[in-house]
């Protein structure tokens, strides 16, 4: 019943509805041979017409949604002058961004610098390839979705690198240094944490990980999908790690050190003014605003509704996917702004400490018990036939103990390890620019 | 396949013009009067003291190249991961011993010191 | 203007990307803007794969070669002294290389356009790359059958299933050379 719903508008290919319509009646005039070409690049082009302009959208009211946010938390009140309850100030900071002067240091490398600042935005806005908006709504369901969203949020680095070393100046190399390093990092605990998932789906398309977490809950309509529900019930200790890598990966406070302004006034973006710092600006919340949407993706079910049965899926004739999609990224938002508002500060070596020691055996721990734990359970309903709510309640039960348990003895093990004093040296290093002085080796 | 990695290609085309029509109005709107004072590199008001291109210590290498082995570990982890439920157990085992050797280079490293950061 | 032609025309840009790449790690003066030109050179040959309907290889070159590699080659000039803004001056050898290497060029571009190279069916999947039919698998060469569906060469499940059954041997030694480049790595950076 819900494939008859599916709209497939944003599918990239044949089967999309305003691709056959452009080649019917709009494209008729055209020759043979040129007419598919044209009909592919002109519903291509609407479909990022249409990701730009949610996208954008949906970052400037970011930007007044966590001023006010955090502003709440910190007992302010946040904008509220332009525009009635500061509904216009995301376009007032626009504007003022716009008309700002631009002041490159004489010493900088010129291109290096320029091109840091243009090259920062592409790849933020690439990994919005692949996420769906709703049930068909995907633009581009690559075989290897998740794959690509991570390779490509990993290119960020580059231009990072070449804003830091082309401003010439201290405070922005360092900055550089220490968001690549910290980046790095936390990509491995991110990509761990989520080849749970990617085990349990079957699948790295961001489709099928979201059709394997129907057969609970909502939809129903994957019969071989997995039969724990949303990953998030299977996989806790997986998406604890996600979310926290995530925080580091897109360096929002507490993992802010390469922005870390009462140390290296503002890192890597420290010699950018007008448009250009605001591009950075641009670049961090595309990638805050895709990494919630992952997350929802890879653990809360993506575009279902969280209410059994289906419930309020679809609306009449209307499939209410991208409602739950939109209400579940926010809500990882409004997460990461709650971290903002209400965590100081982390120092380097107790970030990388972290990332190293704990999230990656932690989530190779976590991996290597859900391979076997799902072997099992595969196994054990091939065998017994077991099917619908029953089997279900058996998976998740059998992956909260698990998780459980590896909890409790993670906290043990990390408890003895720092008991042996295997932990971070806490040293005040009081040299120079905190933990992490760059100068002498 | 084609057919979404030419979309990608038309996104990749749209996402490098967004920082250029920024670039463009900006350039338009924007005052431009530079001076020898505005122009020197910021820092806390004192003037800079040697080249900023400093000498960076080891320890970033060393947490860069722990970081590619890894990256290339998880690469195996993927196609063993999709293609993990129909196997049979040996693929488990398979895994097991490859994380097993990859874990004791993560102990080499702890344990001489390579991960941390001082 | 058929798919092929598209799709050809996008091998020429990828090219050209990854030529021009190259050409601009032995051209720049400084040996950080040598290491951004190899990026963008990398980024080509990712590129290519995608042309040649290699998406998962195009995926991982990306991951490890732009994500990876070229951090590993950035932070090595960070902690070279010398070498980091210095700009080094062309060392007068540009004829003598122009000279060794067109015919070289000459050869290999002859070699390439006439050599009869062995194409596949499989450059064009099915969208999602998953499974297929039995009609489209006959087509397709190392289509594996499992249960009542048929995997397709290029899809990550197929690649999995060959690792951990035929190349399982391959596989773990791969891990075996992993560690020991841990622990190189970390004997010669800590000496």
């Amino acid at each position: 019943m819900m494939m008859e719903l599916m709209p497939v508008w944003l599918q990239a290919g044949a089967g999309n509805p305003l691709r056959e319509f452009l080649l019917e009646n709009i494209l008729t005039g055209l020759s043979e041979a040129w007419r598919p070409l044209v009909a592919d690049l002109l519903t291509w082009s609407l479909t990022c017409a249409l990701i730009m302009g949610i996208v954008q959208v949906t970052m400037l009211y970011c930007t007044l949604l966590e001023r006010k946010f955090v502003g709440r938390i910190q007992d302010r009140i946040g904008p509220n002058r332009v525009g009635y309850w500061g509904l216009l100030q995301p376009f007032a900071d626009m504007v003022k961004m716009l008309t700002k002067e631009d002041i490159t240091p004489a010493v900088a490398h010129r291109s290096v610098y320029n091109l840091g600042a243009i090259l920062v935005v592409p790849p933020a806005i690439m990994v919005f390839a692949i996420l769906p908006l709703s049930l068909g709504l995907v633009a581009s369901d690559l075989s290897v979705g998740f794959l690509y969203f991570i390779s490509v949020a990993s290119v960020v680095i580059v231009p990072i690198f070449m804003a830091g070393w082309g401003s010439r100046n201290k405070f922005a190399l360092i900055g550089a240094m220490r968001a690549v390093a910290q980046t790095v990092s936390y990509e491995i605990p991110q990509v761990l944490s989520v080849v749970g998932v990617l085990l349990l789906a079957g699948s790295l398309s961001t489709g099928d990980i979201i059709l394997a977490q129907g057969t609970v809950g909502s939809g129903a309509q994957a019969s071989q999908g997995f039969p724990g529900g949303w990953f998030i019930l299977t996989q806790p200790i997986a998406f604890v790690i996600y979310l926290m890598a995530t925080t580091a990966e897109v360096e929002r406070t507490p993992f802010d050190i390469p922005e870390a302004e009462s140390e290296i006034i503002a890192g890597y973006h420290t010699e950018y003014a007008g448009i250009k710092f605001g591009l950075f600006q641009l670049s961090q919340y595309f990638m805050t605003i895709a990494s919630a949407a992952l997350g929802s993706v890879l653990f809360l079910g993506g575009w279902m509704s969280p209410f059994p049965g289906g419930l309020l899926q679809t609306l009449g004739p209307l499939n209410l996917g991208f409602f739950w999609m939109g209400a579940k990224t926010l809500l990882l938002i409004l997460g990461f702004m709650w971290l903002r508002g209400t965590w100081p500060r982390l120092r380097s070596d107790q970030l990388m400490g972290f990332a190293w020691k704990v999230l990656v055996p932690l989530s190779l721990a976590n991996l290597l018990i859900t391979a076997l734990l799902g072997w099992l359970l595969h196994g054990w309903w091939n065998a017994s036939g077991a099917q619908g709510l029953g089997r279900s309640a058996v998976v998740v039960v059998a992956f909260l103990a698990a998780n459980g348990l590896l909890l409790f003895g993670a906290m043990l093990g990390f408890g003895r390890l720092r008991a042996k004093g295997g932990r971070p040296d806490i040293r005040f290093e009081a040299t120079g620019v905190g933990s992490s002085v760059e100068g002498a080796a | 396949m084609v057919d979404n990695w030419g979309f990608i290609a038309v996104l990749t085309l749209v996402a490098f013009t967004v920082p250029l029509i920024g670039l463009a109005l900006s350039w338009l709107l924007r005052p431009h009067r530079p001076g020898p004072i505005k122009q020197t590199t910021y820092e806390c008001g004192l003037e800079t003291i040697g080249d900023s291109w400093v000498q960076f210590k080891v320890q970033y290498y060393l947490y860069a190249l722990i970081f590619v082995l890894f990256d290339v570990e998880t690469v195996f982890l993927y196609p063993w991961a999709v293609a993990f439920l129909g196997l049979p157990l040996f693929a488990l085992v398979e895994m097991v011993i490859f994380l097993g050797i990859l874990a004791i280079g993560l102990i080499y490293a702890w344990r001489k010191g390579a991960l941390e950061w001082v | 203007m058929s798919q092929q032609t598209v799709v050809q025309l996008v091998f020429g840009v990828m090219a050209a990307l990854s030529l021009g790449g190259a050409m601009g790690v032995v051209m720049a003066r400084t040996v950080f803007v040598s290491a951004l030109w190899l990026i963008l050179s990398f980024v080509g040959v990712a590129g290519l794969y995608i042309t040649l309907g290699a998406g998962f290889l195009a995926v991982i070159q990306v991951l490890v070669y732009v994500g990876a590699i070229s951090v590993l080659i950035l932070f090595a000039i960070m902690l070279t002294e010398d070498v980091m803004g210095d700009e080094h001056p062309n060392n007068g050898q540009v004829g003598l290389a122009i000279i060794l290497l067109t015919p070289l060029i000459f050869l290999l571009g002859k070699w390439g356009f006439t050599a009869n190279w062995p194409v596949k069916a499989a450059a064009i999947l099915p969208r999602s790359g998953l499974s297929v039919d039995a009609a489209t698998a006959a087509a397709l060469p190392g289509a594996l059958k499992t249960g009542d569906a048929f995997l397709v060469p290029d899809s990550v499940a197929y690649l999995g299933r060959v690792l951990m059954t035929e190349h399982f041997l391959a596989f773990e030694v791969v891990s075996v050379v992993l560690l020991v480049a841990l622990v190189g790595a970390i004997v010669i950076a800590r000496d």
